[in-house]
């Protein structure tokens, strides 16, 4: 986010504006993380100045962060706490430069205002500040979203749910293609692909479908010779993928759950966390 | 499938177009399918798709059908996340192969004389959010993605604002604050709501165009991401009783 510091009829405490002798607000020790399916972001939110610290702890400023996606759509207001920090972004949000901007704003009308430190040039000025007016903000923390592998190839691509012949309520895993079949009842279907083209179905799906078939598969993995495996496209890249996340399915620990769920990157998780969101959004506990 | 390019072969294509664009944009067929390296230039994402839907442009009703078309292929591809619906070699593989007539149609392959009408509409210029907004088929998926409303029963309400109009599209999905569904939603759904009181005052491009420009100045003291709908409908009816009143002085 790009703040324009012309704009503003009141002083505010940023970075190259004299409005202020002291002070200042920054993001202390800022990193960017990316997991397989996520980014961490984590930080310390510096306020250095006593009187628009003393705002924020009576509810009348709002220490917050902005994080912009300069290539995409993504732009969202996260509050946080003066202090440590740390917020978790999807992968599938983020692509190319992000700027996480540090800034405080009133929460309400804030008239007089009068913080210390001001410069003597606004002696026996009048200053009012609006609801939401920006008090101050610090420099932008920036990085380079760039997600770990082809998000257009994703994990998915050489695992297929395909309809069985038979009805039942089971499923059965199929290794013996270039891709992984899971195989459900044509009722079961019908209902995976309902969910399946939906935004939070992926996730959801991940937990209670993925996760079983991969886990699945590895324990059969284990006990065959790669060699016998090379030839199919799935275990082609299974096994790179494994090695991405330093769960080689060649090393001698080799532990299906943990490599799965690394796979997956937390897929319990992200499934609970998806259902309880659409539980709340649908007036449930 | 969805297809998409490879990343060398989308560097092929933007190559030939930089140098054939006229004659190669103003081809019925898509000229792409006779390339001899595009057995292996086009993937499949496995994304699944069960069809891609037909995208319809009718000749000299070119924008009419922009909102039906964005509401059409979003259904379809909801599924894509945003980091995928980032990607040129995915809408840029769709304008050239499934929908170059479409394509060709609506941005009038014929004014291909520029590379730079070519640029913008069949890959993606520049690296700023205005490419997804320009790009031919990305622009439908985008103007979707930022105005559905999943929870209400007409969920592309606002999406038929957007696209009701060109100066809608680029004053309000262009600016910075279209990145903010708040605020994006809720100037659409002024707009829509106050549409027969803005018009006696002011052509509705010409409103989008200054109001777009006030929610920026205002975006410039106030933290733009903190206002909620009400704050921001409260802006612009102020601005419109604003008019109302200059009227009133004149006449």
């Amino acid at each position: 986010m790009e703040i324009k510091t012309r704009s503003f009829p009141y002083p505010v405490l940023g970075p190259n504006l004299d409005d202020f002798t002291d002070g200042f607000v920054r993001l202390a020790g800022a990193s960017g993380e990316v997991a397989p399916e996520r980014y961490s972001i984590r930080f310390t939110f510096e306020l250095s100045h006593p009187s628009i610290a003393n705002l924020v702890n009576a509810g009348d400023a709002s220490p917050a962060v902005v994080v912009e996606c300069r290539q995409n759509f993504y732009r969202r207001r996260h509050k946080v706490d003066l202090g440590l920090n740390e917020m978790v972004i999807a992968a599938d949000e983020l692509h190319g430069l992000v700027q996480v901007t540090p800034l405080v704003s009133a929460a309400r009308d804030l008239a007089p205002y009068r913080p210390d430190s001001l410069n003597p040039d606004y002696d026996g000025v009048q200053i009012c500040v609006p609801r939401h007016g920006i008090l101050a903000y610090g420099p932008n923390f920036e990085f380079i979203a760039e997600p770990k592998s082809d998000r257009l190839r994703k994990i998915s691509s050489i695992m297929r749910v395909i309809q069985a012949a038979e009805s039942g309520k089971g499923m059965t895993v199929n290794i013996g293609g270039p891709r992984i079949h899971i195989e459900v009842s044509p009722d079961q279907f019908r209902l995976y692909r309902s969910i399946a083209a939906s935004r939070q179905g992926p996730a959801i799906l991940s937990a209670m479908l993925v996760l079983p078939a991969l886990v699945d598969v590895f324990h059969r993995v284990k006990g065959i010779d790669p060699e016998e495996l090379e030839d199919f496209r799935w275990f082609q890249v299974v096994r790179a993928r494994l090695r991405e996340v330093s769960q080689p399915v060649d090393a001698p620990g080799f532990d299906p759950m943990k490599a799965a769920q690394a796979l997956l990157d937390s897929p319990f998780a992200r499934g609970i966390t998806e259902l309880v969101e659409r539980l709340d959004l649908e007036g449930g506990n | 499938m969805l297809p998409y390019f490879t990343g060398d072969f989308l560097a092929d294509v933007r190559s030939i177009a930089t140098r054939e664009h006229q004659a190669r944009y103003s081809q019925e067929e898509p000229w792409v399918l006779s390339l001899p390296s595009v057995a292996s230039g086009i993937r499949e994402s496995q994304i699944e798709v069960i069809e891609l839907p037909e995208l319809v442009c009718e000749p000299g009703a070119r924008t009419e059908s922009d909102a039906a078309n964005a509401i059409t292929l979003y259904e379809r591809l909801q599924m894509l996340s945003p980091v995928q619906a980032s990607d040129e070699r995915l809408w840029s593989c769709l304008a050239h192969t499934t929908y170059w007539r479409y394509a060709r149609a609506r941005w009038q392959g014929g004014s291909a004389e520029s590379f730079d009408s070519v640029e913008r509409r069949w890959f993606f210029k520049g690296s700023s959010m205005e490419r997804l907004a320009r790009n031919g088929i990305a622009r439908l998926w985008w103007g979707a993605y930022a105005t559905v409303l999943p929870d209400e029963a007409d969920r592309y309400r606002l999406t038929r604002v957007l696209f009701s109009n060109t100066d809608i599209q680029f004053h309000y999905m262009e600016r910075l604050f279209g990145k903010n569904r708040t605020v994006l939603h809720s100037a659409l759904d002024y707009t829509e709501r106050n549409l027969p009181r803005i018009i006696r005052r002011k052509p509705v491009g010409a409103w989008a165009n200054e109001t777009g420009k006030l929610i920026n100045q205002v975006g410039g003291v106030l933290q733009l991401d903190a206002l909620n709908a009400s704050e921001v409908g409260e802006i612009l009816e102020n601005y419109l009783q604003r008019l109302y009143r200059q009227h009133s002085v004149h006449s």
